[in-house]
């Protein structure tokens, strides 16, 4: 990488003039290292990077039915909640952390899916929930439809079961 | 020919590149650039030390982290949350800049790296790892407004193009993020749903639906819009506009006040609709290299 002009050198000095040289080229490798993700639109299987990135956000095919990994809270009179993302991530309320890390384990598999299952039915023993108390956690994939949705049918079109699990019983509080 | 055209385009950039502008300028934007980072850092400490303590599934290693296969041990991680707060407030300040300058750059490129690397890759923050890569590594940038030009006890600098590069490359950055951005809608596998607005429209109902499924809030202003297409089809163009019409501003500067006032509306607009949070657009922190911020430093005087 070439060295940026500093601020000791003087404006006529020689030194002064090989900055001035060194500077387009500085900022010449930058920019190419900027342009240089667009290469990833040639490639079959884009990969992005930070900072250098191809800007892949809104670039991608958006159906109009698609399907989501999620997981829901429910107690046995059919009450059900979708459980929110700091269950799932232990902590950060971020989604798109929690859905990165849902699609990540339900392509491991059953077993991945189990071990989420009870860490997440562990953190909903300790959670607060509006107007029922869920007994059990269910990791599933739905598929939605767009206009289902926003014509006011929040359900999903179908629903896959991965995996169940108990929320364990909270001990009873000393009075 | 072709050598004629390179020594031409040459010539252009060179002549876009050593402009020569005020001192004050860039020890204002370094200042506020600064200023932002010690806000963005504070506000989000909690959220950076979480990054080293979320689940191994989430890791993958990305940029400048990539041959990180394991995650830092959580002690280093926090350590380093901590030094980028101290550094961010001598960066802003100016303060043994010939080392903090270089050091608060390359370790906020680490951190925001790092966060990436547990998350999905997120487009908020590439602008500003890159701008202070250029501050940060301009060691003129505490020339003056600083606390090392307060011990220097030298006149203030002349305007010189060594205080104008920085600010043009930094610009130039910004620029060609927009640019890329539009590319890859316009080049990318829906280039359609972006000429006919439905791209915009699936994008939303899609963000709302995800949000509220994974058991997030999505933005109510969604459900309200979501059969006006014509809303769709302007607010498509319009990003297309922002995006592809950056690079006019390099031609003609005297667009640069409109084009970032519209690219900022266009980040609120995509906070209304998704909820989705770009902090530096948000702030227009991103856009002060096109302002001559040294009339802030003279109405202080």
């Amino acid at each position: 990488m070439t060295t940026p002009p500093t601020s000791e050198t003087h404006p006529q000095s020689p030194v002064d003039e090989t900055a001035r040289r060194r500077v387009p080229v500085f900022a010449a490798l930058l920019v190419a290292a900027i342009l240089w993700p667009l290469i990833e639109f040639a490639t079959p299987i884009p990969e992005d990077s930070f900072p250098l990135s191809y800007f892949p956000m809104f670039s991608d095919h958006q159906r109009d039915t698609d399907t989501l990994n999620y997981v829901i809270a429910e107690d046995n009179k059919g009450h059900r909640a979708n459980v929110p993302p700091a269950l799932v991530t232990g902590g950060s309320n971020s989604m798109n952390l929690a859905r990165k890390q849902l699609n990540k384990i339900v392509d491991r598999g059953p077993d991945a899916m189990k071990k989420l299952c009870r860490k997440i039915a562990k953190r909903a023993r300790r959670a607060t929930w509006k107007g029922f108390r869920p007994t059990r956690i269910r990791v599933v994939t739905g598929e939605y439809s767009i206009r289902e949705y926003f014509a006011g049918n929040k359900e999903p079109l179908s629903e896959v079961t991965h995996v169940t699990c108990k929320i364990p019983r909270r001990r009873g509080r000393a009075k | 020919m072709i050598r004629r055209a390179f020594d031409k385009f040459r010539a252009a950039f060179e002549g876009y590149l050593l402009v020569d502008m005020p001192a004050a300028r860039l020890g204002m934007l370094r200042l506020l650039t600064g200023a932002f980072c010690v806000w963005h850092l504070f506000d989000k400490y909690a959220t950076y030390r979480r990054y080293g303590r979320l689940s191994l599934a989430t890791y993958d290693p990305i940029g400048v982290v990539f041959w990180l296969k394991k995650p830092l041990p959580v002690e280093v991680h926090d350590g380093l949350v901590m030094a980028a707060c101290v550094l961010a407030v001598l960066f802003a300040a100016g303060a043994l800049y010939r080392v903090t300058g270089p050091a608060f750059a390359l370790l906020m490129l680490w951190l925001l790296t790092y966060r990436n690397s547990w998350t999905m890759v997120y487009h908020t923050d590439n602008t500003l790892a890159l701008h202070l890569l250029v501050l940060g590594f301009a060691r003129q940038a505490a020339d003056t407004i600083s606390v090392d030009a307060l011990f220097r006890r030298r006149p203030p600098p002349e305007a010189s193009w060594r205080f104008g590069w920085p600010i043009q490359l930094m610009c130039l950055i910004t620029i060609l993020h927009y640019f890329i951005a539009g590319y890859a809608k316009v080049f990318g596998l829906y280039w359609q749903g972006w000429l006919t607005g439905q791209a915009i429209h699936n994008w939303i109902a899609w963000d709302t639906i995800r949000k509220e499924v994974l058991g997030s809030a999505g933005s109510p202003v969604a459900g309200l819009v979501f059969r006006l297409h014509g809303l769709f089809v302007a607010l498509s163009y319009f990003t297309l506009l922002v995006e592809f019409g950056a690079p006019a501003v390099l031609r003609w500067r005297k667009l640069a006040p409109w084009w970032c006032l519209a690219a900022f509306g266009m980040h609120w607009g995509i906070y209304a609709f998704m909820h989705i949070t770009f902090p530096y657009h948000l702030s227009g922190f991103i856009y002060l290299s096109f302002f001559p911020l040294e009339r802030l430093a003279r109405k202080r005087r």
